[in-house]
């Protein structure tokens, strides 16, 4: 589905040294697969996803998606490609001058399909991330939970064959995380999706990723299956991080504490438990 | 004689903010996008916008009338008037507005941006569908500044042969000596800013979501 070779991104800093963010990065994501990017912070992983739909313009190497090269492409080319190529954000990135409906009904407006197949899709989609009745209500009147589900269908609008999520749980707490990344498997099964996901968190991992890749300084230092990681981590940054897992399978991160509870107490007590 | 006034400055500041909204918009949204790291990055183009802006907005008001008188002339056919006045007002409040639209569009989330784009929006659709409508409130509230500003400058100008609050003020109070028309002025024109700003709010907050 998604074949990255020899990918290089540099970065110009200011002075003339510049920032080298990737650097001969390969990998095969297959068709269905729910593939994790997982590595620390700076490593490039929110570059390489950024690759992958061209907001940042790889300097060299190449990245196919069902065969397609897309480096090379024409801006009128690259724009009908990113319609096959969903984008789910940390911070949602949900238009604060429309509603949950116009923000769904976005992606599919801007390709120009007609109103009544519009209604009859983000209908469709409400209903899939269980929104319905949010419909008209405007992105500062919901929790972060629901935003990110507005999200996700507005991925989803224009049915891509991928979807890309840069840390699509990380604004969130650890009970709405666990929402967000069932229903998310529940997409790709339900429709077959290939969902590439990029966290600094084990958890998500081993949640949602049937394949995953560690990269660490800009390379990819182990990929494979899940399963294989967790019972035989090979790169000593893998180690780390499996070993930051606390017993209950939380990632131990001081900083979700001080994140939103999705506003509801009791939820946000219990999840404040989870955390530990 | 000041309902006649009242009615003039009005007509001056109305159509001067009409017309240097419909001009200095899209040269705000211009000097937005053309900017480093935005959509459409141009640093010749934004250098020449930039400078034609801050060379008209550094002329100070009482002067650019006088050195606009011929460009009045040729536009509304008299240099004298209310209709001429319009002239050097709305030319004063473009590079203002574009500022003020500048500034709004630049602060809109560049997440929001980006997101648009990975969805295959084009530069158009960007501007359009993301920009205006998420600056907006911001916009209005710069547009509402002007039009406050303009009731100040539309006096000034109304000293110069322009008519309005501005004339009656000095002709009557001021050469006449009519403490009761200056005063019943002074009251009439802080209604107005009052007023222009309640309605500017008013807008905002149905804009504001
Ligand atoms: N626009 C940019 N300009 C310059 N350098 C950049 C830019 N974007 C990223 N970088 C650099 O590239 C490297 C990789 O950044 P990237 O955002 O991909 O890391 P990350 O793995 O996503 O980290 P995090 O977990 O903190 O999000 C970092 O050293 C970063 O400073
Ligand atoms: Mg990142």
């Amino acid at each position: 589905m998604i074949r990255i070779r020899q990918l290089r991104k540099t970065f110009d800093g200011t002075g003339n040294q510049g920032v080298t963010a990737l650097e001969n990065v390969n990998l095969d994501i297959g068709r269905g697969d729910v593939f994790g990017i997982i590595g620390p912070s700076g490593a490039g992983k929110s570059t390489l996803l950024r690759c992958i739909n061209m907001l940042e313009k790889p300097t060299s190497g190449s990245i196919y998606i069902d065969g397609t090269e897309i480096t090379g492409l024409t801006k009128r080319d690259l724009r009908v490609v990113r319609r096959q190529v969903g984008m789910v954000f940390q911070h949602f990135n949900l238009l604060s001058s429309r509603t949950v409906y116009r923000n769904i009904a976005f992606p599919m407006e801007i390709s120009g399909i007609p109103k009544t197949e519009i209604d009859k899709r983000v209908q469709e989609l409400l209903g899939l991330v269980g929104l319905e009745d949010k419909a008209s209500a405007y992105p500062s009147q919901l929790s972060g939970g629901q935003k990110q589900r507005v999200g996700i269908a507005r991925a989803l609008a224009t049915r891509p064959k991928v979807l890309l999520c840069d840390e699509a749980t990380s604004a969130l707490d650890p009970r709405t995380t666990r929402s967000v990344l069932e229903l998310l498997r529940s997409i790709n099964k339900q429709f077959g999706l290939t969902i590439v996901m990029v966290t600094h968190e084990m958890q998500v991992i081993k949640q949602v990723c049937s394949r995953v890749a560690v990269i660490e300084n800009g390379g990819v230092v182990e990929q494979g299956s899940v399963q294989d990681l967790f019972t035989r981590p090979g790169a000593e940054i893998t180690k780390g991080l499996l070993a930051g897992m606390d017993a209950a399978g939380f990632m131990v991160d001081t900083s979700k504490q001080r994140r939103d509870f999705e506003g509801l107490q009791p939820r946000g007590k219990e999840a404040i438990k989870n955390v530990g | 004689m000041l309902v006649k006034a009242l009615y003039q400055t009005l007509y001056m500041v109305s159509m001067s903010a009409l017309i240097s909204s419909i001009c200095g918009m899209p040269l705000g949204i211009m000097l937005a996008i053309t900017n480093d790291g935005s959509i459409a990055q141009n640093r010749t183009l934004n250098a020449i916008l930039a400078f034609l802006v801050n060379t008209t907005r550094s002329v100070p008001f009482v002067i650019l009338m006088v050195v606009m008188i011929p460009f009045t002339r040729f536009v509304t056919g008299s240099s004298i008037g209310t209709t001429a006045a319009i002239v050097p007002l709305s030319v004063a409040a473009v590079p203002f507005v574009a500022r003020v639209v500048e500034t709004s569009i630049r602060e809109v989330d560049k997440g929001v941006i980006e997101a648009a784009q990975a969805m295959g929006a084009s530069t158009l659709q960007v501007i359009l569908k993301v920009l205006i409508p998420e600056a907006l409130p911001a916009i209005i509230a710069g547009i509402t500044l002007t039009a406050v500003n303009l009731i100040g400058y539309s006096a000034m100008a109304g000293a110069i042969g322009g008519g309005g609050l501005g004339h009656v003020a000095i002709r009557y109070g001021y050469q006449g000596f009519d403490m009761k028309v200056l005063a019943a002025i002074v009251v009439i024109l802080v209604v107005l800013v009052q007023g222009t700003q309640l309605i500017g709010d008013l807008v905002i907050k149905k804009v504001t979501h």
